[in-house]
């Protein structure tokens, strides 16, 4: 089968350079070339152009409104308060002005015009940040578990997610020489690729670690899920676990969401990272490159099944796999408000609606958490489910951070929101994600308020049920992993999915196709009224509509 | 041979004639012989004196009054007389006073205003005071009857060489759109004048027009977009209008349209006046309500200086010679009492057509005619305002009904199919490329082409960036630069990025491409023009006087041409 046209462009772009530099220079357009779009993802940034501005620029004779989206690699997704007041600074001048927390743990910025985008790699450089393969075909931001206070492994977990995105980092200076004018070297043996040659892998690449008993990583739609195995107080190694992903297209069979299988148990350090690493290599080898649809690591793995993996596998390490080592997951979430790590400091999940880190009439997260950033008393956290942890601070300061979280409305808005708003997400979608079909983070909010009402009317206001929304069937908010997905269709209509599980072990089932806001109202005023009805104590919805086989 | 009756009679005259008288007479006879007028004509008076040299100085804004005086020098030439051709910013005024013959061709620009070029001598003959002990002269106008004040620059500079005593040979010349005719008349009667002067010369106006000027069409106005984007500083508007006929242009024409005024200033007038606005009054032979003469016919606004002074005089006071609003010079210097009003509106001259140059192409659109309108903004001690005609033009309603007429720029036309051209524009200066490469797209035209285009800001003043992007993907357009200042990694001006592109727009011109600068003369138009000839002057290694000859050159071939305003 021929290889898709993305696999020429990887190997002609002279080690992800393109002419990305020339085209930065003309003016004739605020866009690069196709090619171009392609290669400048491998730097982190992804070409859009404002939905909402088409038809009225088109009508001018002015082509559409095209801006870029940066997305910084922090794995585990931690940054120091200096860095949030650079970014803030960032933010402000060259983008739209709002942070965008991701449900990778780390932060986009929209709205960079192509002048704008070496000014602005140039300022989070100086900042120690970068944005180097946060997307393309590439191994992306590894999450890890981000709350310190259930385990002490946590920081050495996080030691882990630095290696791993460093170790599966490309070869080539290409981002350097780019955007920072770093000299190129003369000697391109130092660019030369053992991992990703020059072919990079046939799809993106995810990893993400998980640490008993809270599975907010939602460590099975990774393509790689790594399972903290605590023992005797120690980091005794992880379970693996190999294709997750989550996207479908919508009348495409051939597509569907996957959970990862765990394979086995691998030894702490080395071991771990060589059966990472050749995870990786073998996807290199064996990952469908004619048709991208189905060439992520889920595919592979189905085609050639569990046991020709570990085999194969176990020949590229060198070592076999241990079977898998007990673990449970009691929970998916955040735990807002004040908690104390192991380490004796403290933290504050602080929750902000759809990772929008923004000022508006219901209070000021974005000055506020600038605000709390100029104490230099912190370190900001950010989660897999958008929301961000004022991190470490010592007992002495506390009291201090609190009165900055009430003076700007943050903590009234973390602890007065509804169950269901704290346990929800919603992707970007409109007015920038170029394949959105509905709206997700401009729309999940309002649905969420009604959907209160319902739940008011049943006495179910306190039930923390997980919902999630996406503008498309990619699943960006990891809506198919969530007890009531909505996943857009078409302006305004979403399939609703309902019945995964609280922890992350079960995907959703799609219940009803294409509804609009009053028919998925309606249907939800008769699901709540039964679940009230039937349910049994600690039930969570999306068990119960399992249970009682609604799907 | 004469009867013996008439014979007898000469001889009688003859005997009593000194020397001086037969020269005199032979001449006059010669000249009726010549004319052959009635006997009955008495001579005129101008005494016959020895021409040396014919000093033709022309004051020219887009070449015409070059072309016309061009035309004198050489028909002077060939009838054996001596002639030099000097442009009016090259003139020295105290020249006047050795000259024999003073020849000047003057076109009126602006509202009654002489060429730029032109000013200094103009402004000269105003200020003089000592009379000319014995300077003979011709003044030929260009101009053009779709303008209230008709060859008003001309009228100007005529009547201060009378008030300076000179001896006008023959009556002023003027001259209508298309020039050359009514110049070729002129000059003849001109020639004649000198060759026998005895002979009087009937007035070289020429009936061969209407007087309403230009022909008259009705466009209505389809779409009117504002071009700019949010956030932009500049309010560029791109107006089409559908034509019940189709009218003949070409690319690079322009449209005169007639602004209304300000409602609210016609007001404050008529208030001034406590006058209904039903009074009838007449103006240019037809009588309509006051308030409609100042609403749509008179220029009530800015009042041209000619204007201003006319209103002393017929009122007999003295006024500065400024410019002012209607309002002002009628709250300032009041009119005694209505009667008058009457009497005032002959004096103000009717409203100045405002010029727009065409974007759309004949063969692309027809019968249709597109604009691209800025609205001009200038301020009065602090105040911003906007420009009567480009607010009334971009305030337009679809559905609105809008007369217009021609204006052609004959030295501003696309070259054949085959050549090359070069297009530099900024701002609303893009539009007659868009029309240039509309038509040179549609007729599969062989020649290469070249734009630039200079605004402030890269997102929201691209004007036409999607035709143009088109243009290039097809690939009518071969090379594309940009110039902006703001949300660009090259921050530039036109004319710098023309610099930076010498090589290559020395190598088009070697090949004979064309070359046309459009947009507003103040900064760009210069600087642009200056940058070219740095530039001829840079690649040729030549000097700076050698390099405006080329460019000079070029400009004869019609290789070079500038629609600056
Ligand atoms: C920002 C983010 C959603 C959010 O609101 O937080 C996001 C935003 C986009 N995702 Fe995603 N994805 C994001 C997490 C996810 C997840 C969830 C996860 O990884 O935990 C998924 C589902 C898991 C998976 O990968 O299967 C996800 C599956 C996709 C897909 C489908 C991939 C596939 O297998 O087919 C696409 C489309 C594609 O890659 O072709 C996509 C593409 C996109 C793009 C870049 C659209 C595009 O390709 O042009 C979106 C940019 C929108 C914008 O304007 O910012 N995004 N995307 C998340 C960024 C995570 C990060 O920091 O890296
Ligand atoms: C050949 C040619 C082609 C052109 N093509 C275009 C084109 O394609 N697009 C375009 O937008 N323009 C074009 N123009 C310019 C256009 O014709 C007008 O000159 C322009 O729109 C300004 O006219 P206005 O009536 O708005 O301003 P006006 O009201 O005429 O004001 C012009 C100037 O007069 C002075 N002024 C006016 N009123 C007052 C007052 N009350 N007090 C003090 N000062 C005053 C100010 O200095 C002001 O800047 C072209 C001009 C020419 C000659
Ligand atoms: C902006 C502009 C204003 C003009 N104003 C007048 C005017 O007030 N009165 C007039 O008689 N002609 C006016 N004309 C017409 C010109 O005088 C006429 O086109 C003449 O041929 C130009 O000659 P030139 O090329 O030597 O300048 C104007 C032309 C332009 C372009
Ligand atoms: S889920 Fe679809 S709409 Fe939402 S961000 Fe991802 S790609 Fe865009």
């Amino acid at each position: 089968m021929k290889p898709s046209p993305v696999e020429k462009i990887k190997k002609e772009s002279n080690g992800l350079r393109g002419t990305i530099k020339e085209g930065l220079s003309n003016d004739l357009t605020g866009a690069i070339s196709d090619a171009d779009m392609q290669v400048i993802k491998f730097h982190g940034m992804y070409l859009q152009d404002d939905r909402d501005r088409r038809e009225e620029r088109a009508e001018k004779k002015l082509e559409r409104l095209y801006s870029f989206m940066v997305r910084l690699r922090l794995p585990g997704g931690v940054l120091s308060a200096n860095q949030w007041i650079a970014s803030h600074h960032i933010a402000g001048e060259f983008s739209t002005g709002v942070i965008k927390i991701t449900t990778r743990q780390t932060i986009q910025l929209h709205g960079l015009l192509k002048s704008d985008i070496k000014p602005t790699l140039q300022a989070f450089n100086a900042a120690n940040l970068d944005s180097i393969a946060t997307c393309g075909d590439i191994n992306r931001n590894v999450a890890a578990a981000s709350h310190p206070f259930q385990s002490k492994l946590h920081e050495e977990i996080h030691g882990y997610a630095q290696k791993i995105s460093e170790r599966l980092m490309p070869k080539t200076r290409a981002w350097y020489d780019i955007w920072l004018d770093e000299e190129q070297l003369l000697d391109k043996k130092e660019e030369e690729d053992p991992l990703y040659q020059d072919r990079y892998l046939p799809r993106k690449f995810k990893i993400g670690i998980a640490i008993p008993p809270n599975n907010d990583v939602d460590v099975f739609t990774n393509d790689i899920g790594l399972i903290a195995i605590e023992e005797d107080g120690k980091l005794a190694g992880f379970n693996i676990a190999i294709g997750g992903g989550l996207s479908q297209t919508h009348g495409n069979p051939e597509t569907y969401p996957r959970l990862a299988t765990v394979i086995g148990f691998v030894q702490a350090g080395e071991p771990t990272f060589k059966a990472v690493y050749e995870v990786l290599t073998i996807q290199r080898d064996y990952g469908n490159r004619s048709d991208r649809k189905l060439a992520r690591l889920k595919y592979t793995v189905d085609t050639y099944g569990i046991d020709w993996w570990k085999a194969e596998l176990e020949k590229r390490i060198g070592f076999s796999l241990e079977p898998e080592r007990p673990y449970s997951f009691t929970a998916r979430r955040d735990y807002y408000g004040w908690q104390q790590g192991q380490n004796g400091l403290w933290y504050y999940t602080v929750f902000v609606e759809n990772g929008r880190v923004t000022d508006d009439e219901k209070s000021s997260v974005k000055a506020g958490l600038y605000a709390i950033a100029q104490t230099g008393k912190t370190q900001f956290r950010f989660t897999s489910n958008q929301n961000v942890i004022i991190a470490d601070v010592q007992e002495k300061d506390k009291d201090a951070i609190h009165s900055l979280l009430k003076e700007f409305g943050i903590a009234a808005q973390t602890e007065h929101a509804s169950a269901i708003h704290l346990n929800s997400m919603a992707c970007v979608a409109f007015n920038t994600c170029p394949l959105a079909l509905a709206e997700a983070q401009r729309y999940l909010p309002s649905l969420l308020d009604k959907m209160d009402i319902l739940l008011k009317k049943y006495n179910l206001d306190k039930e923390q049920i997980i919902i999630r929304m996406t503008g498309c069937p990619n699943g960006c908010a990891r809506s198919v992993a969530a007890e009531i997905g909505f996943i857009g269709t078409a302006y305004g209509m979403y399939n609703v999915h309902i019945g995964g599980d609280r922890e992350g072990y079960r995907l959703n089932t799609k219940y009803q196709e294409s509804q609009d806001e009053s028919q998925i109202l309606a249907t939800f005023d008769k699901l709540f009224e039964r679940f009230a009805a039937e349910k049994m104590d600690t039930e969570s919805f999306g068990d119960f509509v399992h249970r009682v086989k609604i799907v | 041979m004469l009867a013996e009756k008439k014979l007898d009679q000469l001889y009688a005259l003859i005997s009593e004639s000194s020397h001086a008288d037969l020269v005199w007479m032979s001449g006059y006879l010669a000249g009726l012989a010549a004319q052959n007028i009635p006997s009955s004509a008495k001579p005129i008076t101008t005494p016959p004196v020895a021409i040396d040299t014919i000093s033709i100085v022309y004051g020219t804004e887009t070449g015409n009054s070059k072309k016309a005086a061009t035309m004198a020098t050489t028909t002077f030439k060939r009838a054996g007389m001596k002639t030099r051709l000097i442009a009016a910013e090259n003139y020295k005024p105290d020249m006047l006073d050795k000259e024999s013959f003073f020849l000047l061709v003057i076109s009126t620009q602006g509202e009654g205003e002489p060429p730029a070029t032109a000013k200094p001598l103009y402004d000269y003959l105003h200020k003089r005071e000592q009379p000319f002990q014995q300077l003979q002269y011709a003044v030929l106008a260009l101009g053009s009857k779709s303008y209230p004040l008709f060859c008003q620059a001309g009228i100007d500079v005529n009547a201060q060489l009378k008030r300076l005593k000179a001896t006008p040979a023959i009556a002023m010349g003027t001259c209508e759109d298309d020039f050359e005719t009514d110049a070729e008349v002129w000059i003849q009667q001109l020639l004649q004048h000198i060759q026998n002067p005895l002979v009087s010369t009937p007035v070289a106006t020429v009936v061969k027009k209407p007087a309403e000027g230009k022909k008259v069409f009705k466009g209505t106005l389809g779409s009117n977009i504002l071009l700019n984007d949010r956030g932009s500083n500049k309010r560029v508007h791109h107006l089409e209008f559908d034509l019940a006929e189709e009218i003949v242009y070409t690319p690079g024409n322009a449209v005169g349209i007639i602004p209304e005024n300000n409602p609210a200033q016609v007001a404050r007038i008529l208030q001034l006046l406590d006058i209904s606005p039903e009074q009838p009054v007449a103006f240019k032979e037809q009588t309509l309500s006051i308030e409609e003469a100042f609403g749509k016919k008179i220029t009530i606004s800015h009042l041209p200086v000619s204007t201003v002074k006319k209103y002393a005089q017929w009122m007999g006071i003295e006024i500065p010679e400024t410019r002012i609003d209607l309002y002002d010079l009628l709250r300032i210097y009041p009119l005694q009492d209505n009667n008058q009003i009457q009497g005032l509106i002959e004096i103000l001259p009717g409203i100045t057509p405002r010029l727009y140059t065409i974007c759309s192409s004949p063969a692309t659109h027809p019968c249709q005619i597109h604009l691209t309108a800025q609205v001009h903004h200038f301020s009065i001690n602090g105040d911003r305002v906007r420009g009567l005609g480009s607010d009334y033009l971009t305030s337009l309603k679809p559905g609105t009904e809008l007369e217009m007429f021609l204006h052609s720029q004959k030295s501003f036309q696309l070259p054949p199919d085959e050549k090359d051209v070069i297009m530099i524009a900024q701002g609303t200066g893009i539009a007659p490329f868009r029309s240039f490469l509309a038509e040179r797209d549609i007729n599969g035209a062989t020649g290469k082409n070249w734009l630039f285009f200079g605004e402030e800001n890269r997102v929201t003043d691209f004007y036409y960036q999607s035709e143009i992007q088109k243009f290039v993907e097809i690939g009518t357009l071969q090379q594309v630069h940009p110039a902006f200042e703001v949300h660009t990694s090259n921050p530039a001006t036109v004319s710098q990025i023309v610099k930076q592109q010498a090589a290559g727009i020395w190598k088009w011109i070697q090949k004979g491409a064309y070359v046309f600068i459009s947009g507003e003369k103040e900064p760009t138009g210069k600087d642009v023009e200056s940058a070219l000839l740095q530039l001829i002057e840079e690649q040729q290694g030549i000097t700076t006087l050698e390099a405006t000859a080329y460019l000079k050159q070029l400009q004869k071939e019609g290789r070079f041409a500038k629609e600056l305003y």
